[in-house]
């Protein structure tokens, strides 16, 4: 379990990381998300006790992170692909980070064959590709058998087969009881990943919800009506629907309301429908809409 | 894929962080890399093979190329068969910086904090493995020097000097001492600044290059200043005859740890107080 208390990072004027609170739970595959530059990775970094926080704190399982006398069993972390040396062999590296907590060979060589690196880990790990790379990150997270697994992008780099193997791996983590806390800028990566779903932007938490909370309220809520009489329907639907909007076309957007459900009261009072349509706002619009005041980098819009 | 994650279950009681551990780990990441035998090697063979190549010269078996150097400088022997040790110091100060800055360029270094949350065991380690590492070489090397450097005087019916005498022995350790203390402040260095290039040229420029240039530079009236700059303060212990304006025995020795223990004091204080 990581506990993040009103946590706060500031570099010179800049205000990374902006009073942020959430607890990651064992048992369940936790997805932070946010654009680049929202602060995933310097949370990240503040909970290893890499960075220090300008106010707040984190808890690991309980502790604080820099004080635990056996780390690596508490929390294993991929925070960047090239983390490594380059003239160093994959075992090696795998070695002489196991060394410092007694971690035997046998466990780096285990290792190592889960993550599919067996055949190339006495090669040095410079000629290594991005994917690679990820994969001896992940190697690196695992060598401790950790109760918590964190990983900062981890899908980056990974060629399809790859990211079908890390979404089973991680699933499989989970389903063993782990905590597994991970980061993407990508929704539709989450959506197949996250049980829950924490959602960052310009430092801030923008939503702290479980992924089917969320689908519920995105993305099947709003449905489309073109109905010749718009007023009947509204006093129909009035004490159930949160939101009423007519569009410049006429026609009525309900929210809050399933479209069976419409469809059912409709039909109860007599009102023709036209058109009865789900809007399936897609998680990736969802995640856009809520993302989209703290957005760092702004692409211009296209001239035409 | 169904096969458990767990495949050789890690006993949590086994697995705990020590210092002996941090040491060792940092041991593997040394010996691990090819250039930490390079470095060692090369200095090994340049210390002696210069020792006695300056033999040679003294002698008069390889002749000056310059005009009117057919009369060769008549240096003490000890002098003569330590005329490499300057490559070793150079050498050598450059592996510590690259021992200590190296994993600051690959991103290594906070794979390494993530496992030694605690942070300084990583720099005690360092050193520790460094000086392992160093002080056997650098004491071979003078030994080496010294022994083939004094054959070759020797066989040309030059004076030599038996390793039994005083001074002989207090440079041979001597430097030995400063080519250790000077890859310790490499390390301190390298730690410290994070960058290889900067760091490099901080030691080589800074405290070997810089002393030698000031006191050339500066009037007579600076000598009681400079004698405290490390290359300065090592003379008491790295050359036969030591120049009375230099510091004693126990004086030198005294500052140039005082130097080395200065680095790594600014090294630690920034590695436990720095975001990594």
């Amino acid at each position: 379990m990581i506990e993040v208390h009103n946590l706060t990072k500031q570099y010179g004027q800049v205000t990374a990381v902006d009073d942020i609170s959430f607890t990651v739970e064992p048992g369940l595959v936790t997805g932070f998300l946010g654009p680049n530059g929202a602060g995933k990775s310097t949370t990240m970094r503040m909970i290893l006790g890499l960075d220090r926080p300008t106010a707040g704190s984190v808890l690991v399982n309980g502790s604080p992170y820099r004080s635990m006398p056996s780390p690596v069993t508490q929390i294993g972390a991929l925070l960047e692909a090239k983390g490594f040396d380059k003239a160093r062999s994959a075992r090696n590296h795998l070695l002489a980070l196991a060394a410092t907590s007694g971690i035997s060979a046998i466990r780096v060589d285990a290792v190592l064959e889960l993550v599919g690196l067996a055949e190339v880990a006495r090669q040095k790990a410079g000629g290594f590709s991005l994917g690679m790379g990820q994969r001896l990150g992940i190697a690196v997270a695992l060598l401790g058998d950790p109760a918590i697994v964190m990983l900062d992008e981890p899908v980056n780099g990974l060629d399809p087969d790859g990211v079908l193997w890390i979404r089973r791996l991680l699933r499989q983590l989970a389903d063993e009881g782990r905590t597994v806390f991970l980061s993407s800028h990508l929704m539709t990566e989450m959506e197949l990943i996250a049980d829950e779903l924490i959602i960052i932007g310009r430092g801030r938490i923008l939503a702290d919800t479980s992924m089917t909370d969320f689908i519920d309220s995105w993305s099947t809520t709003r449905v489309r009506v073109v109905t010749p009489d718009v007023a009947a329907l509204q006093g129909v639907l009035a004490s159930r629907a949160s939101d009423f909007e007519i569009l410049d076309s006429g026609a009525l957007v309900i929210t809050g309301v399933q479209a069976d459900e419409i469809g059912q009261a409709a039909f109860g009072a007599g009102i023709v429908l036209h058109e009865l349509t789900p809007l399936s706002v897609s998680l990736e619009e969802a995640f856009m809409e809520l993302t989209r005041d703290s957005v760092q980098f702004h692409t211009g819009e296209a001239v035409a | 894929m169904s096969e458990s994650i767990v495949l050789s279950p890690v006993s949590r009681d086994a697995t705990r962080l020590t210092f002996m551990r941090v040491v060792r780990s940092e041991f593997l990441k040394l010996r691990s890399l090819r250039s930490t035998w390079i470095m060692l090697s090369s200095m090994l063979v340049l210390f002696i093979a210069f020792g006695a190549i300056a033999a040679l010269a003294t002698t008069g078996q390889i002749e000056g190329t310059r005009a009117g150097s057919a009369q060769p400088v008549q240096l003490d022997p000890v002098t003569t068969v330590m005329a490499g040790a300057g490559f070793a110091v150079l050498i050598m100060s450059v592996f510590g910086v690259l021992s200590g800055a190296r994993e600051y360029g690959s991103g290594m270094i906070r794979t390494t904090l993530t496992f030694v949350p605690k942070r300084l065991p990583v720099l005690w380690a360092k050193v520790l493995v460094l000086i392992a590492l160093v002080v056997p070489v650098a004491v071979l090397a003078s030994l080496g020097a010294f022994y083939l450097g004094m054959a070759v005087l020797s066989a040309a019916g030059s004076d030599t000097v038996s390793i039994s005498d005083p001074d002989a022995q207090r440079v041979l350790i001597g430097n030995s001492v400063y080519i250790t203390g000077l890859a310790v402040i490499g390390l301190g260095l390298g730690m410290a600044m994070r960058s290889m290039p900067g760091a490099i040229a901080t030691v080589i420029g800074g405290v070997l290059i810089l002393p030698a240039l000031l006191t050339a530079l500066l009037p007579e009236s600076w000598r009681s200043v400079l004698k405290y700059l490390p290359s300065n303060s090592a003379a008491a212990f790295t050359e036969m005859n030591v120049r009375a304006d230099m510091l004693g025995l126990g004086a030198g020795i005294a500052v140039f740890a005082a130097w080395v223990l200065l680095s790594l004091a600014v090294a630690a204080v920034l590695l436990n107080q720095r975001d990594a």
